[in-house]
C-alpha cells in the first residue's frame, strides 16, 4: 500500500473517532448534566434567559435532534457563549491557544533533549548502577504531582534564588510583538524585535522547565526499552562485527530505529504534557487554555471547561493521526495491514 | 498465569523480594495504607492537634517541635491535617481501581470471550474513551456533575473503566481457545458460566497487578481534580486541595502548598515502585533476566 493510500484510510478512520467524542461530549454536556438550559445560562440567571439559551440550543427537543444542532454549531464555530465573562468560547479558546502551543513544544523540545539521550545511557548501561539511576530518577518525574513540581520551582527559582520571572508571558514592561501566528518567540523573531524575544524567552523558561521534567521520565523510559529491544538485533550486532566503533553503532545504526517506536507514543506523550499543563499554566499564570480551563472550573462555568475538553482532545486525536503517519512514513512494514 | 500457581507464585515472590527498591516502595505503601484505615476507623483522635479547629493566633507558623509541618493561613496544624487527609486518596483510589477492575474487567472478558459484534461495539466505545486524555475527561465529568469527592471518583470511574476492558478481553482472547475452556463449553456450561467460573478467575491475575500499578495513577490524576477545584472541598483536609489553597502563601509559608504535594508524591512514587516490581515479578522473561 503505497503512503498516500494509506495516508487516505487514516483520514477515513478519523470520521468515526470524531463522532464518538462529540456524542460523548455531547452526552456530558447535555445529559449527564442535571440540568443543561441551567448550566450553559449560568447559575445565577434568569428564568428569561434560561428559557432564551434553551430556545437557542434547542434543549427541550429530543436528543438526536439537539445533538445534530450541537455538531452544526460546532462547525459554524458557535460553542456556546460563557455565563461568566459573556464572550463566546471558541474566541476565548483561539485567544489563548497559541500560549499553550508555544509552552509545549519548548517543553518538548527542552524533554526531548534531556530525556532521549539518558534513555541510550541507561540502555547501553544495561542492569548497572547508571541504569537504575536513570531509571529511579525517570520513574521520580513520571510520579511528579505536576504542581509539586511547579511550586518548588517557583520556590525555588524565584522567591529564594530571585533568578527568573514568577509567571506571566513578557514583561509588562516590554512592547509585545503584532500578533503573526501567536507565539511569542517566533512573533518577536519575524519582526526583529530583541527586546521581546529576549523577555518572552526568560518568561517561558521556567514554565516550560517544570513541563519538560514531567514529561522527561516517560520519554527517558520509552527511549530506554527501546533501544533495548533494538540493541539485541542481528544487525547491531552486524555493525558491531564490522568494526565499528560503539558510539557509530549506538548513535547511527541503533538509535535511528529506536527513535521510530517512540514516534508511536507521542500522543500519549502529548496528552500526558497536556494534563501537566493545566496545573503548570495554572500555577506561572501562564494565559494557555489550560489556565483558561482551571479558570472556568473554579467559575464553575460548563461551556468554557466543554470547549477547552474538546479542544484538548481533539489536538490528542490530531497528534495521533500524525504519529500514526509518521509512522508509516518511517517504517514501511506498516502500511501492509 | 493462573492465581493458584503455587510455583509460579513462589518464584514471583523470591524476585520481589530480591528487588529492594521495589519492596521499600511496597512497605511505604502498606504503611500510608495501614495509616489510611486507623485514621479512618479511629478518626481524629489520635492526632496531635485537631486538623478543622482554626487558631488565628498561630496562623502560619514555620514547621517547629510543636507544629513539625507548620500551620496553615487559619492556624490550623498542617501535620495533623496531612494525617487526617491521608484516608482521602485511599478512598478515591480503591473504589476507582477496584470497580473499575470488577466492571471494566467483567465487560471485557465477556466481549472477548463472545467476539463477534458484541467485541466490536465494546471495542469502538472503549475507543471513544480513550481518544480523551484521561484528567480532561474527567474534568468536563466533575464538572457536569458538580465538584465534590464522590462525584470526583464518579468522573474518575468514567474514565477509568475501559483500560481495564481492553485488557480484560485480550487476556480473554488468549485464553478463549485453550483446552480447558473448550472442555467447559463441552461439558454444557452455558457461556455465562464458562466467563464466569473459567475465563475470569484465570484473567484475574494480570487485571490485579495492572491495578497495582494503576493505584498511582488514580491517585495522581484524582489529586489534580482536587488541585483544580472538583475534588473535596474546603474544609475537608485533603491534600491535593490543601495545596491548592496554600499556594497563595508560597512566598510567606511554603509548607502550606509543599508539604502535602510531596506527601502526594511520596504515596505516588510508593505505589509506582511496587506495581513496577510486581509486573515484572509476574513476567517470567523480565524475571529470569
Amino acid at each position: 500500500m503505497g503512503l498516500l493510500r494509506f495516508c487516505l484510510k487514516r483520514l477515513a478512520l478519523l470520521i468515526p473517532v470524531l463522532i464518538g467524542v462529540t456524542v460523548l461530549t455531547f452526552l456530558i454536556a447535555r445529559v449527564v448534566v442535571p440540568n443543561p438550559a441551567r448550566a450553559w445560562a449560568g447559575l445565577k440567571a434568569s428564568q428569561a434567559t434560561v428559557d432564551a439559551i434553551a430556545a437557542r440550543y434547542h434543549l427541550n427537543d429530543p436528543l438526536y435532534v439537539q445533538y445534530f444542532y450541537y455538531v452544526r454549531d460546532l462547525l459554524s464555530g458557535d460553542w456556546g457563549t460563557s455565563p461568566v465573562t459573556g464572550q463566546p468560547v471558541l474566541e476565548n479558546l483561539s485567544a489563548f491557544f497559541p500560549a499553550t502551543l508555544e509552552l509545549s513544544i519548548v517543553a518538548i523540545i527542552i524533554a526531548a533533549v534531556l530525556g532521549i539521550p539518558l534513555g541510550v545511557y541507561a540502555a547501553v548501561k544495561q542492569d548497572r548502577p547508571a541504569d537504575h539511576a536513570v531509571r529511579l530518577f525517570a520513574l521520580g518525574t513520571y510520579c511528579l504531582p505536576p504542581f509539586l513540581m511547579a511550586l518548588v520551582m517557583q520556590l525555588v527559582v524565584f522567591y529564594w534564588l530571585r533568578l527568573l520571572p514568577s509567571g506571566g508571558r513578557i514583561s509588562p514592561f516590554v512592547q509585545t510583538p503584532p500578533r503573526i501566528t501567536g507565539l511569542l518567540i517566533l512573533d518577536s523573531i519575524l519582526t526583529g524585535n530583541a527586546q521581546s524575544l529576549a523577555s518572552s524567552l526568560v518568561h517561558i523558561l521556567l514554565p516550560a522547565l517544570a513541563l519538560a521534567l514531567l514529561t522527561f521520565g516517560l520519554i527517558t523510559r520509552l527511549t530506554r526499552s527501546s533501544m533495548l529491544e533494538v540493541l539485541r538485533q542481528d544487525y547491531v550486532r552486524t555493525a558491531r562485527s564490522k568494526g565499528l566503533s560503539e558510539r557509530v553503532v549506538v548513535f547511527k545504526h541503533a538509535l535511528r530505529n529506536g527513535l521510530i517506536s517512540i514516534v508511536t507514543v507521542l500522543a500519549l506523550l502529548f496528552a500526558w504534557m497536556l494534563s501537566g499543563a493545566i496545573v503548570i499554566e495554572y500555577i506561572f499564570n501562564w494565559p494557555g487554555i489550560g489556565r483558561y480551563a482551571v479558570q472556568s472550573i473554579l467559575a464553575l462555568d460548563l461551556p468554557a471547561v466543554m470547549g477547552t475538553t474538546l479542544v484538548f482532545t481533539l489536538v490528542v486525536v490530531l497528534v495521533n493521526l500524525v504519529a500514526d503517519i509518521a509512522y508509516a512514513a518511517l517504517d514501511p512494514r506498516i502500511r501492509l495491514d | 498465569m493462573s492465581l493458584f500457581d503455587k510455583t509460579e507464585l513462589k518464584l514471583t515472590g523470591t524476585y520481589l523480594l530480591k528487588n529492594k527498591l521495589s519492596l521499600g516502595g511496597g512497605v511505604v505503601a502498606v504503611a500510608y495504607l495501614v495509616l489510611a484505615v486507623v485514621v479512618a476507623l479511629v478518626g481524629d483522635f489520635l492526632l496531635p492537634h485537631d486538623p478543622y479547629v482554626q487558631n488565628f493566633a498561630e496562623a502560619l507558623q514555620a514547621p517547629s517541635l510543636i507544629h513539625p509541618f507548620g500551620t496553615d493561613d487559619l492556624g490550623r496544624d498542617i501535620f495533623s491535617r496531612v494525617i487526617a487527609g491521608a484516608p482521602f486518596d485511599a478512598q478515591i483510589a480503591f473504589v476507582v481501581v477496584l470497580v473499575s477492575l470488577t466492571l471494566g474487567g467483567s465487560v471485557g472478558a465477556f466481549a472477548g470471550y463472545l467476539g463477534g459484534r458484541i467485541e466490536e461495539a465494546m471495542m469502538r466505545i472503549t475507543d471513544i474513551f480513550l481518544s480523551f486524555p484521561a484528567l480532561v475527561l474527567a474534568m468536563a465529568v466533575a464538572i457536569a456533575i458538580g465538584p465534590g469527592l464522590t462525584n470526583s471518583m464518579m468522573a474518575l470511574l468514567v474514565v477509568w473503566w475501559p483500560w481495564y476492558a481492553r485488557i480484560a478481553r485480550g487476556e480473554a482472547l488468549s485464553i478463549k481457545s485453550s483446552q480447558y475452556i473448550e472442555a467447559a463449553h463441552a461439558a454444557g456450561l452455558s457461556e455465562f458460566q464458562v466467563v464466569v467460573r473459567h475465563v475470569l478467575p484465570n484473567i484475574l491475575m494480570p487485571l490485579l497487578v495492572y491495578a497495582t500499578l494503576d493505584i498511582s495513577n488514580v491517585i495522581l490524576t484524582g489529586s489534580i481534580l482536587s488541585f483544580i477545584g472538583l475534588g473535596a472541598q474546603p474544609p475537608q483536609p485533603e491534600w491535593g486541595r490543601m495545596v491548592f489553597d496554600g499556594q497563595d502563601y508560597l512566598a510567606s509559608a511554603w509548607w502550606m502548598s509543599v508539604i502535602p504535594a510531596t506527601a502526594i508524591f511520596v504515596v505516588v512514587l510508593a505505589f509506582s515502585l511496587f506495581g513496577d516490581g510486581l509486573r515484572d515479578a509476574f513476567d517470567p522473561k523480565l524475571r529470569r533476566r
